[in-house]
């Protein structure tokens, strides 16, 4: 009997309760019905991001004819200050890869594969050259493209970029030349190379 | 004794003067003959002028041939001394000599190359996406030539067809843009992708012009 009272009360409790939490909660059109509707607009807006991102000017090499495997080349690293990632690329068609304008030797480009470096004699040598662009470590990038040397010659005869790859947010990543040539020269040979690098934010 | 002394008073060697000066007049004959013979140092210099090239030509062309021709003579009698004599030299100073083979300490060079690398920085900042309220107000460009860079630079926007949009001051280092009015009015509202080409110059000149990059925006219009 003291059971079934206590349910009672019970119930009677929790049914009061809800009634009290719907009328201050759950419908205030009802509970105030004279209150007014009011909304909020967000208004966001949000910058466009900036693209910063730096270079070195002037990449060098040296070709030693006397010592195999010595060449050297400028390790560079391509800088990005941008926060967000950016896309390296270069363009093709030989515009943007080629010698300058202004180099005391202007040797004619090669790939790798089309001369026997080793046995070329002298005019051959003071006359060819086969220089291509590549990456130093893969690690650094975001997202690697460019996996093997990207040849001067090559990319003249490319229609379209050239996308080396991505580099993440506030990263660098170095580049470096990769060159074949012949070992006979009469003298000491200058010459200077235009990369025209293209940035854009990556997808 | 006085007429001795004294012929210019004597009157028969006067007589004897005007008689003699008729006769140093040339005739007609005679003065063809003095103006034939007036030509005759003309034409001597004429022929010593001639005779003196011609000599010179024959010295100099045979001088030419002689040297080329004696080279190989002088570099037999060089070796044929050398070899008669294989005597060893005295030599005072030898503190070029150092042991071992030529070596070159492929560190420093690639020490070397690098720096010149990095002392040739060059900075690409802009914004990815400048916008215009409409082609006669400013647009937010933010573009800027940090501090650190060494070089002047100047930004040309172009559309992907080439048409120019906007060209900026030539920038020192150390100075921006923020916003500015397109240079080219002439496009009608709506998204344009457009390269921005950084040219970098070594001095205010355009002669000093060292190399260019570029970045890809799309400049919107209202």
């Amino acid at each position: 009997m003291s059971l079934r009272k206590s349910l009672k009360k019970n119930l009677g409790i929790l049914f009061a309760t809800v009634f009290v939490m719907n009328m201050v909660f759950g419908c205030p059109g009802v509970a105030f019905a004279a209150g007014t509707t009011a909304s909020t607009t967000v208004n966001g807006s949000i910058s466009a991001s900036i693209i910063s991102v730096s270079v070195p000017a002037t990449l060098a090499f040296t070709i030693d004819p006397n010592k195999t495997g010595s060449d050297q080349a400028s390790k560079a690293a391509i800088q990005s200050n941008t926060n967000a990632p950016v896309e390296i690329s270069i363009s093709g068609g030989g515009s943007s890869f080629k010698q300058s304008a202004s180099s005391s030797w202007k040797p004619v480009d090669y790939l790798p594969e089309e001369l026997n470096w080793e046995k070329l004699g002298r005019t051959a040598s003071e006359s060819s050259l086969a220089l291509g662009l590549l990456v130093c470590n893969s690690t650094q990038w975001r997202a690697l493209t460019l996996t093997d040397t990207l040849w001067v010659k090559e990319l003249a005869n490319m229609t379209g970029n050239a996308v080396i790859g991505a580099l993440d947010p506030n990263s660098s990543a170095e580049i470096t030349f990769q060159m074949q040539h012949g070992n006979s020269f009469s003298e000491a040979k200058t010459c200077s190379y235009n990369i025209i690098w293209s940035f854009a934010l990556a997808n | 004794m006085n007429e001795l002394q004294d012929d210019s008073l004597d009157p028969r060697i006067e007589q004897e003067e005007s008689d003699l000066k008729p006769r140093m007049e040339p005739k007609k004959e005679e003065r063809y003959l003095l103006g034939h013979r007036s030509r005759k140092p003309f034409l001597f210099l004429l022929s010593f002028l001639v005779g003196f090239m011609v000599l010179a030509t024959a010295i100099f062309v045979g001088d030419r041939f002689m040297a080329n021709s004696s080279k190989d003579t002088t570099a037999q009698d060089v070796a044929a001394t050398e070899v008669n004599n294989p005597e060893i030299r005295d030599y005072a100073d030898s503190e070029s000599v150092q042991e071992g083979e030529l070596m070159t300490d492929d560190n420093d060079e690639q020490e070397r190359l690098n720096a010149l690398a990095e002392e040739s920085r060059v900075y690409c900042i802009i914004s990815s996406a400048p916008y215009f309220a409409d082609s006669n107000s400013k647009g937010s460009l933010s573009i800027s030539n940090p501090k650190e860079s060494n070089y002047y630079s100047q930004v040309v926007i172009k559309t992907d067809e080439g048409k120019e949009m906007y060209v900026s001051p030539l920038l020192a280092p150390d100075e921006s843009i923020e916003s500015d009015y397109l240079t080219n009015k002439d496009f009608e509202p709506g998204s344009y992708h457009c390269y921005a080409y950084f040219n970098y110059y070594s001095s205010e000149e355009s002669s000093s012009y060292l190399g260019s990059m570029c970045a890809e925006i799309n400049i919107m219009i209202d």
